[in-house]
């Protein structure tokens, strides 16, 4: 469904990411685990189109994406969920749902969705909470309600770039199983995380990346059991 | 003349000099707080809708309040091609982009000064010197239609940014470039359209503005320190920010006009300034 071959990224002379290859299937969830500044979150900029790739392809359901633009990518079905809170913060929860809808589909089905938006995510559904401002909701929240965002467009594909980043406990268990329903749903996802517990507990597959290369692939399972992720990241 | 009167006649001279400064200011921090462009060409566009009103109306011989309409049409064609053809280009430019567009303030001023030369103009209209009795007070009428089309202007533009489709994408634009490309809004067509609105609100502003004072091709410096000076007092990028930066700076002026001579008055704005960035360095309302 989303692949990218030998996908090298970096900033300006700065190489972060390494001929990365990476592959999920249809209805799959993929894990891509690493430590800070192991360059996951320059691959997905990458992957949507916010960071020009150096060397490599990315595909789309077979397409070629990587010298399309953003809207273009968003278009063609891939959803990306930043790391940084990145709500619209002067405009009310159910102006920022709502300017989700940048196709056909999508606004046909909006009620349809903000339904099942609503009810993934109840903390954000209220009367009350639709028209609050997002800058004023909390961390949790906002997070919550950048997820709902990239659903209302409908995606083919979602990429999650590490949700649980400074949440507190109760709210990942939360959030990961909502993770968990959407995944239900059949829409694949690539879950970027440093939360490698978590991340291996829900994830078909996992990719474990350190300092921009790919070392290790398995499953959550496979993964799990290997004495390096052990110690390195699961610390036992 | 006793108290009351005097204070009635400042505040109509007050909102009258607010409705024009909110006007011009607004599509400068549009297109600041969406494009992340100083435009110092701004107050250039303005003048240039002056020109513009007074070449409808001598040349079609129609009321010059018609005329705003044409104007307004042509303002925004201005604003389609400037956009097209150089404002596109300077967008990733940083900040040397500002020598850029202060010298399109120059070629602007410069043209105009060619085709007309440089004695003022004013643009003619029927209503003349005609007053308005306000109780006591008298107003002239000319300025209270140009403040009344000023304010509408400002309130239809702020409706249209807050309920329409596109004005909610053109305010997440400027909250949050990145999120917006990330839903696939198609950021060039939200700052070409951005642009569009601000110059033709300058030009608009310019147009209403000749109907009352005389201008020439080098008004425009004025004006736009006055435009900088709310914006920056209500915190550029703000809409919010503007208007009430602007009612401050009408006001403050329309006052200060008592114990000033005129020529001078615009000085209030600076002295404004300077106190509240003393206090708020980042303006009234700044979006941080």
């Amino acid at each position: 469904m989303l692949e990218t071959r030998n996908l090298s990224v970096g900033y300006g002379n700065l190489q972060v990411v390494h001929e990365v290859s990476l592959s999920i299937g249809e209805g799959q969830i993929v894990a891509l685990v690493g430590g800070n500044g192991a360059g996951k979150t320059t691959t997905l900029r990458a992957i949507s189109g916010l960071l020009p790739p150096w060397e490599g392809e990315v595909l789309l359901g077979g397409q070629p994406i990587q010298n399309l633009k953003t809207p273009q990518i968003v278009s063609l079905g891939l959803a990306y969920v930043p790391e940084r809170k990145s709500v619209f913060p002067k405009m009310t929860v159910m102006e920022n749902l709502e300017l989700a809808l940048n196709s056909e589909e999508a606004k046909q089905k909006r009620l349809e969705t903000i339904a099942e938006v609503f009810e993934l995510f109840p903390r954000i559904s209220s009367t009350a909470k639709q028209k609050q401002l997002a800058g004023t909701l909390s961390g949790g929240e906002q997070r919550m309600l950048v997820i709902a965002r990239a659903l209302m467009s409908r995606p083919r594909f979602i990429l999650l770039d590490e949700p649980s980043l400074g949440l507190a406990p109760r709210l990942v268990t939360d959030l990961f199983k909502a993770i968990q329903k959407i995944h239900a749903g059949g829409v694949p996802i690539l879950l970027v995380e440093q939360n490698v517990t978590l991340a291996l507990q829900i994830a078909d597959r996992a990719y474990v990346l350190e300092q921009g290369h790919i070392v290790l692939e398995g499953t959550g399972e496979e993964l799990c059991e290997m004495p390096h992720i052990r110690e390195a990241y699961l610390g036992i | 003349m006793d108290y009351s009167t005097l204070a009635a006649q400042l505040f109509l001279t007050g909102i009258f000099l607010s409705s024009l400064y909110i006007l011009v200011t607004f599509g400068l921090t549009m297109i600041f707080g969406v494009m992340e462009i100083v435009n110092f060409a701004h107050a250039a566009f303005a003048v240039l809708g002056g020109y513009a009103c007074l070449m409808a109306v001598t040349s079609l011989a129609i009321d010059p309040f018609l005329a705003l309409l044409p104007v307004v049409v042509f303002m925004s064609l201005v604003g389609w091609l400037t956009f097209d053809f150089f404002a596109r280009y300077t967008l990733d430019l940083g900040d040397s982009h500002v020598v850029i567009y202060y010298a399109l303030l120059l070629i602007i001023s410069n043209i105009l000064a060619l085709i007309y030369g440089l004695d003022y103009k004013f643009i003619p209209s029927t209503l003349g010197y005609t007053q308005l009795q306000l109780g006591a007070v008298k107003y002239p009428l000319i300025k209270a239609l140009v403040a009344l089309l000023s304010l509408a202007s400002v309130a239809g533009l702020s409706l249209y940014l807050k309920f329409s489709v596109t004005g909610k994408r053109i305010r997440a634009v400027s909250q949050s470039k990145e999120s917006a490309e990330i839903m696939g809004i198609d950021s060039l067509k939200i700052r070409r359209i951005t642009w569009v609105i601000g110059i033709a609100s300058a030009g608009l502003m310019g147009a209403l503005v000749g109907l009352v004072n005389p201008f020439s091709p080098y008004a425009g410096t004025t004006y736009l320190i006055v435009a900088f000076s709310v914006a920056i007092l209500g915190g550029m990028g703000s809409l919010f920010g503007t208007i009430v930066a602007g009612f401050i700076v009408g006001m403050a002026e329309s006052l200060f006009s008592l114990i000033l001579p005129s020529q001078i008055s615009p000085v209030i704005a600076f002295v404004l300034i300077i106190v509240v960035l003393m206090i708020k360095p980042e303006g009234l309302f700044s979006r941080a």
